[in-house]
């Protein structure tokens, strides 16, 4: 491998969430002095020429005299960020032999960002670079200490993290070598640490909201809150994470892949454990919630993955931004096609939204303090896209709380179970169980009930025939559409997983035909 | 009604309009020539007394060289003041407009013995459509008239009531009777050709304008024997009705509403200053006191049918059933105001507000459940 005045290490460009190996050689070719890297780079691979340099020199070697050339295959892809930083400076002393690596040591690969004094530095995406070296059959990796947390959720590979080049150096060469490590999954227990407050605590009244929310989380179902403003619609769609049952250990490697490709990894290092919120601004832009660039790199909605979107004023979002929604939530990825590369993010995402109801916000309020003319709502509404609207499942209409309820201590006994948070969390699991069990019976593979893909829903949802007839004549009255109508039937299907009711009953159908037909606010243009 | 007599008309309106020749001259004119055939010739022979009406004159000959442009339908018509269908109320104000444009079979029905006219907010609250919609639906059991602004709101839910009905009604528009608007109304407008007519003191393809409406207003009120506003907030441009009314010596009446929403406050303005306070419209004066069905098709029996519907139905609901419509009666409600105060869990009145929806009795306005 290390032939005099060359050697060749393999190091890990991130591509979207994957990780591609790279090999970096270095050549001492005769000249002039010089330093040159090849291979596609960006602007932080050129300045690794600068912060090599000096970190080696810093760290007590010598940057080796003569024209030093590095190449970073494959050449056709680019590359980017300050991850070579650390294999670029193993090569130059390998190869200038300032590094013996003994005999029969394995392959090994590198990866960090240095800094001018010889420091190893957290670069992010530390997980999804192990996940594809393991794939390639290195099983030693050297990187920066500060990854550990990630890198221990991967095992069969033995990671060795360092906080100097000097203490790399060492363990290059393979004289010492840190105490070997067990391969330690996070164990189950670990991951559910969400037995804290009451999450309904902080939410007086609202029990519409509530069980909407509640149906929402059992089933994966698209929410849509419409409510005056102060009403509390972000503190029930900030609610929504806890109530969901917890990730499950595949699930948490997913997320944890994701933050760490995007910089979001926890700061305490390890995976992540509880699902996400990702809530952002309404001036989101279209790059910024579906992902992109020219390589392309994950959004907002890959980020909510396994976890829940909140857009909050989702109709002061523009509207070409919103309806690029569209294709993420019917298939729980999004394609992104650019010049340099495509890729396919994960963005199966529990969507809630909320809005105002009109301009001023006081439509739905009894009182009866809203002033906006009838074109005036439609015009407000209009900003969603009536295919988006089509795809809420659920559609709540909130109206404030009034003084009395607000001071009042929301008592958990006589407030009905809605209120119930641990009840709550338990009803949702269960209905998980029940609608996983039902999928595997046909070997489904999404087994929410938002998500399933049947050819013949009505059998596979087990309504009974009364209360087919009930939904089709409430369809018939609402002109409703025929995916707004098997929505329906889905909500049904929750609720009743629910109430753990094998089949689809009458008042199952009432209660989704409530969240299913509020439009029109309005009369209908004529 | 020829096609040249309403070009003649068109002409004569736009030339007079632009010279702000007021219609009490235009009328002397129009008498002169004994109506609208005369016209030209009339106007050929008095160029000469005087510069201002030699300027009419040229005028005239210009815009009846552009009144090719305009689409008529065989619905179109002009009525100039010495007409013996002119509407004879109109003729006991002081500004009756020279020239009335229509469009519909005939505006006959506003000379019937009884003819109201009906107005309110463009911006209504529910409160207000369930009045005025239940109030003209008596109008149309007695057969009278109804007349409003075919604005949005309070004037559309009216002209809506008295389509339905099969009842003529005659919608007065601040623009040319060939212009749409509110667009909206699209539809309702064509309804009203069908069965009354839609008038206008302006000619074919004039635009709405902001001023065109007091002006209107003043028809509004010249036509009818009486003037109901069902609701109006402060500053509504219905007092400008009512006030022309009051001058006009039509009976102004109001129906009161909530002190609350605020959303009456003209109403109980005119109250206030002497308007008759109308529960039902047997307290307007001089109303007809028999009914009549003017029409006996499918669609009046159908409406009669709505009519009578809630108390036919009353009689096989749940106790649950009747404390929602109860509940219902006095407000629109969200699921959860409703569970409340009947005391029900959510699912349960889910399930009531559903079935009480399959059988008509209750519907979503505005998001909101109401009564229907």
């Amino acid at each position: 491998m290390s032939a005099k005045n060359y050697h060749r290490i393999s190091s890990c460009a991130l591509t979207g969430l994957e990780g591609v190996v790279v090999e970096i050689e270095v050549s001492i070719l005769p000249g002039l002095p010089r330093f040159e890297v090849t291979g596609r780079g960006d602007h932080a691979i050129r300045e690794s020429r600068d912060r090599v340099r000096a970190a080696i020199r810093h760290s007590g070697y010598n940057f080796p005299k003569g024209r030093v050339v590095a190449s970073y295959a494959p050449a056709s892809l680019p590359k980017q960020g300050s991850a070579f930083d650390l294999p670029l400076a193993l090569a130059v002393l390998a190869s200038s032999d300032q590094v013996v690596r003994m005999a029969g040591t394995s392959e090994t690969a590198a990866f960090g960002e240095l800094s001018l004094d010889g420091h190893v530095r957290y670069v992010h995406g530390a997980l999804g670079r192990l996940l594809s070296l393991r794939e390639k059959g290195i099983r030693h990796v050297i990187g920066p200490s500060a990854c550990e947390g990630e890198a221990n959720a991967v095992d069969s590979v033995r990671y060795e993290g360092v906080s100097t080049l000097k203490e790399a150096v060492l363990r290059y060469s393979g004289v010492s070598s840190s105490k070997s490590r067990a391969a330690a999954l996070p164990a189950p227990e670990a991951v559910q640490d969400l037995e804290a407050a009451d999450p309904f605590g902080m939410i007086r009244g609202q029990e519409e909201g509530i069980r909407a929310c509640t149906i929402a989380a059992a089933g994966w179902h698209p929410i849509l809150l419409m409510g005056a403003p102060g009403c509390g619609k972000t503190s029930l769609a900030s609610v929504i994470p806890e109530i969901l049952p917890p990730l499950t250990v595949e699930e948490s490697l997913e997320v944890s892949k994701i933050y760490s490709v995007s910089g979001h990894a926890p700061r305490s290092g390890g995976l992540v454990k509880s699902r996400p919120f990702r809530h952002t601004h309404h001036t989101v832009t279209c790059g910024a919630l579906i992902g992109g660039g020219l390589i392309p790199s994950p959004g907002e909605c890959t980020l909510a993955h396994r976890g829940v979107l909140f857009l909050d004023e989702v109709t002061e979002i523009q509207p070409r931004v919103l309806d690029a929604l569209r294709e993420p939530l019917e298939t729980g990825h999004i394609h992104l096609s650019r010049a340099e590369r495509n890729a396919t993010f994960p963005a199966d995402f529990l969507f809630v939204a909320a809005c105002n109801p009109c301009r001023c916000g006081y439509l739905l309020e009894p009182k009866g303090q809203c002033r906006c003319d009838d074109a005036a709502v439609r015009r407000h509404l209009s900003r969603i896209s009536g295919p988006l609207f089509d795809r809420f499942d659920l559609v709540v209409s909130l109206t404030r709380v009034d003084t009395q309820e607000m001071i009042s201590i929301p008592d958990a006994d006589s407030t009905s179970s809605i209120r119930h948070a641990k009840l709550t969390k338990e009803l949702i699991s269960n209905a998980w169980a029940v609608q996983q069990e039902r999928a595997s019976r046909r070997g489904l593979a999404n087994f929410l009930n938002a998500k399933v893909r049947v050819p013949d829903p009505e059998r596979y949802f087990a309504v009974s025939d009364k209360a087919m007839t009930f939904a089709a004549d409430i369809a018939d009255r609402n002109q409703l559409s025929v995916r707004s109508f098997f929505s329906m039937l889905r909500i049904a299907r929750t609720i009743a997983d629910l109430e753990q009711h094998e089949f689809i009953r009458e008042i199952d159908i009432a209660e989704a035909s409530h969240y299913k037909a509020r439009l029109p606010f309005v009369t209908p243009q004529s | 009604m020829s096609e040249a007599q309403l070009k003649i008309a068109t002409a004569f309106t736009r030339a007079a309009s632009a010279l702000r020749i007021p219609h009490s001259e235009r009328a002397i004119i129009l008498k002169k020539a004994h109506g609208l055939e005369g016209l030209p010739e009339q106007l050929l022979m008095i160029k000469d007394d005087s510069p201002e009406l030699d300027a009419l004159y040229s005028r005239f000959l210009t815009e009846l060289s552009h009144t090719d442009k305009f689409d008529r339908t065989t619905d179109d018509h002009a009525i100039s003041i010495v007409h013996s269908d002119y509407p004879e109320r109109l003729l006991h104000t002081d500004q009756p407009p020279s020239i009335l444009f229509y469009r519909g079979k005939c505006i006959s029905s506003l000379n019937d013995p009884f003819v109201i006219t009906v107005i309110g907010t463009r911006n209504p609250s529910f409160y207000g459509l369930e009045v005025t919609k239940k109030l003209c639906m008596e109008f149309v059991r007695r057969g009278v008239t109804i007349v409003s602004g075919g604005a949005r709101g309070i004037d559309g839910q009216a002209h809506g009531v008295a389509v339905s009905g099969g009842s003529a009604t005659v919608a007065v528009l601040g623009c040319g009777v060939d212009i749409v608007y509110p667009r909206e109304h699209a539809s309702l407008f064509e309804q009203i050709v069908h069965s009354g007519a839609l008038v206008s003191e302006y000619p074919f393809g004039t635009l709405p304008r902001k001023y065109h409406f007091p002006a209107r207003n003043r028809i509004l009120a010249g036509l009818c024997d009486a003037v109901l506003v069902t609701e109006a907030s402060r500053f509504s441009g219905t007092l400008i009705t009512a006030g022309f009314a009051a001058d006009y010596g039509r009976d102004v009446c109001a129906v009161p509403g909530s002190i609350l929403s605020g959303t009456s406050r003209s109403c109980h303005d005119l109250i206030r200053e002497g308007a008759t306070i109308v529960e039902s419209i047997d307290d307007i004066p001089r109303i007809p006191r028999h009914i009549i069905y003017r029409k006996e098709s499918s669609d009046t029996h159908s409406f009669s049918l709505h009519c009578n519907q809630t108390e036919n139905e009353q009689n096989d609901l749940s106790k649950e059933e009747e404390c929602i419509l109860n509940l219902l009666a006095a407000a629109p409600r969200t699921l959860r105001a409703v569970s409340e105060h009947c005391h029900l869990d959510l699912r349960k009145t889910a399930l009531s507000l559903t079935t009480l929806q399959e059988k008509g009795l209750v519907r979503l306005y505005r998001g909101l459940y109401v009564r229907s």
